[in-house]
């Protein structure tokens, strides 16, 4: 766990830094008004680098450094974000409605022992259901596939 | 006495056939709407529009109206089960609501926030018809100073009482403020932190990103720790759904504090319900004997931001009736719609129509009755939900944390 709040404070100071240069850099820090657009990204730029050191430090002085960036578990993770991913990557042919049925029934199969058939029933009826319900009924407004869902 | 007569003429507007019916609408459907994570009350309320079309002023606010409470309370159900909130006011109701079902009391965590709006949302109906209008105008006194120093006591009131690490919730917190600040700037109109796209002109929606944390954050953890995925596997049996008596003398007092705090910010111009929730959370934890078991199922941070929330949701109407202000997004779409029917809300509002606004009051009252015996009765369905199994339910919360962030 020591690893991974290292990591992450280290992702935190370099986005903290960015932040109040790229403010600082771009961004007028006042104008006639008072404080301009570039007050509020720079300083909260700072206090963002500013509490990552801390926590690096505290982290980086621990003497017990138990536990494991990727354990058995970290792949299913890894395969369920790379499955959304690339869902999401496909909206414009699959469409929002079988896309998503396609993460419900990929979930399914990469998570639990399901088969193929009820992975199937399941994808076909998620995606019916949104397209009607939130597409049709709701009328949201949902990114639409080649086939029009 | 003139408050009684007007509420006696009140009631019996309220309880004619009709309104019932559309308030019992209004409430079953928000509800439902309110589970769907995302689809928050302005939402619902524009979605649901059409089906006033038929319905003569006063029953079509009263809908609305039921719609407004019903979404308030649809999403603490889905927080309690699945720990996605199905509205922003809901997002504190996740803490221990959650943490309440994964320890087997899922039933009790929805029993508190029913009795919780309840109470809580009687309590700012006769708050709302006493001092409506005074406070109202109190409220109104709010500038950007007050405004300023409200965000600024919530945020240090988050880094003291949250639990963990101060630094750590110094960064999440910045990190927020950090992407509310992606867009155009309000005061100069200079596009800020956008990097040159153009989606990111009008900021990046607070829905969007409570969906990506809590939907798929959970979808996320269920894996990498399995055992917190099982939600439950025996059979739900109503008794569960009841309280002990432990649980409601350790809740109650959460129910008053939580809705007079609702009560309060509501009135506040973009006070909001979901700041409300908010407050009253940290509120109770501060007013805790034990303020160690918050975050690990304590039942007062159920019914806490559960109660302010109702509370709020109510007191949100005092504004928007006594001055024709609205003081959230929902009461700006409802507002629209007393636009559509030639009604101007405002001062007058009592004399010109006291049919409506005496009418709405008192199905409040109703309203409230009817979300109450709705939910003692919905809950074991609500419950039968934990029992699908995880990997099924993973696929919906992504559908519906993905189907939030679109709307």
């Amino acid at each position: 766990m020591w690893l991974a709040n290292v990591i992450g404070g280290v992702a935190v100071l370099l986005l903290g830094i960015a932040t109040a240069v790229a403010a600082w850099l771009t961004l007028p820090y006042h104008d006639e008004f008072g404080p301009g657009p570039g007050f509020v990204p720079f300083w909260l730029g700072l206090t963002l680098a500013a509490s990552a050191v801390p926590v690096i430090v505290a982290d980086l002085r621990k003497t017990e450094r138990s536990g494991k960036l990727f354990r058995p578990e970290t792949r299913q993770c890894l395969q369920v974000l790379g499955m959304i991913v690339a869902v999401f990557l496909l909206l414009p042919i699959l469409g929002f409605s079988v896309g998503l049925a396609l993460i419900t029934g990929g979930g399914m199969r990469l998570m639990g022992k399901h088969g193929w058939a009820a992975c199937a029933i399941t994808v076909i009826g998620t995606a019916v259901s949104i397209h009607y319900l939130f597409g049709q009924w709701l009328t949201i407004p949902l990114p639409k596939g080649m086939i029009g869902w | 006495m003139d408050l009684l007569q007007n509420l006696y003429t009140g009631f019996s507007i309220a309880l004619t056939w009709q309104n019932l019916l559309t308030c019992t609408a209004g409430v079953f459907f928000g509800q439902m709407i309110g589970i769907l994570p995302g689809i928050g009350a302005p939402t619902a309320i524009a979605l649901l529009l059409p089906l006033t079309f038929s319905l003569n002023p006063t029953s079509a606010i009263i809908m609305f109206a039921g719609i407004y409470y019903g979404v308030a309370y649809g999403g603490t159900i889905t927080s309690i089960l699945i720990n996605v909130p199905g509205e922003s006011s809901s997002v504190m109701t996740c803490v221990d609501g959650y943490a309440m079902a994964q320890k087997g009391r899922a039933g009790a965590a929805l029993s508190i926030s029913a009795i919780g709006s309840f109470l809580a949302g009687t309590l700012s109906i006769v708050l709302l018809m006493s001092f409506a209008p005074a406070l109202a105008r109190l409220a109104l006194r709010f500038g950007p100073a007050e405004y300023f120093g409200l965000a600024v006591m919530a945020f240090g009131l988050l880094t003291v009482f949250g639990s963990g690490s101060p630094f750590k919730i110094i960064i999440s917190t910045a990190l927020g403020v950090l992407i509310s600040t992606v867009g155009m700037d309000g005061v100069t109109g200079m596009p800020r932190l956008t990097f040159g796209i153009p989606q990111f002109l009008g900021g990046i929606d607070f829905i969007v990103i409570i969906c990506g944390i809590f939907g798929l954050a959970e979808v996320f953890n269920s894996i990498e720790e399995p055992e917190s995925g099982v939600l439950v596997t025996d059979k739900f049996k109503l008794r569960e759904a009841f309280l002990t008596w432990q649980e409601w003398v350790e809740g109650r007092w959460a129910i008053v504090r939580g809705g007079i705090i609702g009560f309060a910010i509501g009135l506040i111009p973009a006070g909001g319900i979901t700041t409300a929730s908010f407050l009253a959370y940290m509120a109770e934890r501060n007013a805790s004997t034990h303020p160690e078991t918050f975050g690990k199922g304590d039942i007062a941070g159920v019914a806490a931001p559960e109660s302010a929330n109702n509370a709020a949701s109510i007191s949100g109407f005092a504004p928007l009736l006594a001055l024709g202000v609205p003081g959230s997004a929902t009461t700006a779409v409802m507002l629209a719609g007393f636009m559509m029917w030639g009604i101007r809300p405002g001062p007058l509002l009592f004399t010109t129509n006291p049919d409506l606004v005496w009418g709405l009051i008192a199905s409040m009252y109703v309203g409230n009755a009817i979300l109450l015996l709705m939910n003692m009765f919905l809950i074991p369905l609500f419950v039968a939900m934990l029992r699908i199994p995880y990997s099924i339910l993973m696929g919906f919360i992504i559908v519906f944390a993905s189907i939030g962030a679109s709307a």
